[in-house]
């Protein structure tokens, strides 16, 4: 499992020219999967801010890879509004369904294979990934 | 499990959708006007300036109520503004500011706050918290409702046996309300098979009102039930009741869950 807060800020490095492209800025999650779908990077050398999850080559420790600068582009109509800064998931509140606030999003884990939310990391909470329901412009919603 | 609130603590909480929106907030409290159930919320918009909403929140399609927001499943929870006429528009209307009688003509006080219990399948008003017409007394005091009571009108009729159940705060006031509905209950089965709903102390009867401090206009209770012809069969305004819809049913959170390094 690795955490966003160990690669955010690291390189994306385009292999075939051994350069950086761009930085990580934040990942982009979609509920409905409960995965990381791809990253919003910054100072990006391509055509956009965004790289999908499949369009990766690695995530290192210190570095996301990608086989062209032509990985990053702008996000596709659906995935728009998703990865806005509008729904990012780190700072944003933890509402459970029963209208509990658990804390803020300080940290996500997941799985570097396939990008599964393993859990969100509260101030001093856990919230498993399995139970994320809703990210939305106000809170992020979790089951039970 | 449920929990005792104060209507006002509702009062401009968020209502959110489970995929994390917030649609609106409460702007009001509705209670049924046959027997003191909530019924839902009026709303108002969100931000700054944001005026009142054409939207209502029945009280059925609330997923979950707690302290920091209620939830809703999404936006096709929210009803038209015609789902809840004819209920009682709660904390801003009828019942703040009216006084608290009893049925014998003792002014207990005015209501500041109604205090509801939040259940996992209903919400119910079970006590009015008041200002103590009494000044040697507490600066608020909560009485107890009898189960099914109408809550709108000037003056509201609560029974003699209320006084005895009186607190001064809100952590006995759960038990007291039990105890005083009990009391209620016991004393009015004789020769009747205890219906429900068909409370003896209607709020529609009381004895003369007249003698009464002078902040006090008995007006004729807004449309009384017909005595003894149909008492509400209990069901047919039974909210939240589809067993998809735990509203707030928990006062736990099973937050934790160490994640471990182990690799899958």
């Amino acid at each position: 499992m690795i955490r966003f807060s160990d690669i955010s800020g690291n390189p994306v490095m385009d292999t075939s020219t051994a350069t950086a492209v761009g930085k990580v800025q934040a990942p982009i999650i979609d509920p409905v999967v409960q995965r990381v779908v791809g990253f919003r990077v910054k100072q990006s050398k391509g055509s956009g801010d965004v790289v999908l999850w499949d369009a990766l080559a690695g995530i290192g420790p210190d570095a996301l890879t990608v086989d062209s600068a032509g990985r990053l582009g702008p996000p596709s109509p659906e995935l728009k509004a998703r990865a806005g800064r509008k729904f990012d998931l780190l700072g944003r509140i933890v509402l459970s369904e029963n209208g509990h606030e658990l804390g803020k999003v300080k940290d996500v884990e997941f799985d570097p294979a396939d990008g599964r939310v393993t859990s969100l990391l509260l101030k001093d909470a856990f919230v498993d990934g399995e139970r994320l329901l809703g990210i939305g412009s106000y809170a992020v919603v979790v089951r039970g | 499990m449920s929990v005792l609130l104060r209507a006002a603590e509702l009062i401009k909480r968020p209502v959110v959708t489970l995929a994390g929106e917030d649609l609106a907030q409460i702007k009001d409290v509705v209670y049924s006007s046959t027997s003191g159930e909530l019924a839902g919320f009026t709303l108002n918009g969100r931000g700054m300036f944001a005026g009142p909403l054409r939207k209502t929140l029945p009280w059925e399609n609330v997923h979950g109520l707690g302290p920091a927001a209620v939830m809703i499943r999404d936006e096709s929870a929210l009803a038209d503004r015609k789902a809840l006429q004819g209920e009682t528009e709660g904390a801003g209307g009828a019942v703040l500011g009216s006084a608290v009688i009893t049925q014998s003509g003792r002014n207990l006080g005015i209501v500041t706050d109604v205090i509801l219990d939040v259940g996992d399948r209903m919400t119910d008003a079970v006590g009015y918290e008041i200002k103590p017409s009494d000044d040697s007394a507490p600066r608020r005091q909560f009485v107890p409702l009898p189960d099914t009571l109408s809550v709108s009108g000037e003056a509201l009729m609560v029974p003699d046996a209320a006084i005895e159940f009186i607190r001064d705060d809100l952590a006995g006031f759960g038990a007291a309300v039990e105890e005083f509905r009990t009391r209620l209950r016991r004393s009015r089965t004789p020769g009747e098979t205890t219906a429900p709903g068909s409370d003896a102390e209607g709020p529609s009867t009381p004895p003369e009102a007249a003698p009464t401090p002078a902040e006090v206009k008995p007006k004729p209770p807004v449309a009384p039930p017909e005595p003894g012809s149909v008492p509400p069969a209990p069901g047919s305004d039974t909210p939240a009741s589809s067993p998809d819809t735990p509203a707030s049913r928990s006062g736990t959170e099973p937050t934790a869950k160490l994640p471990t390094e182990d690799a899958r």
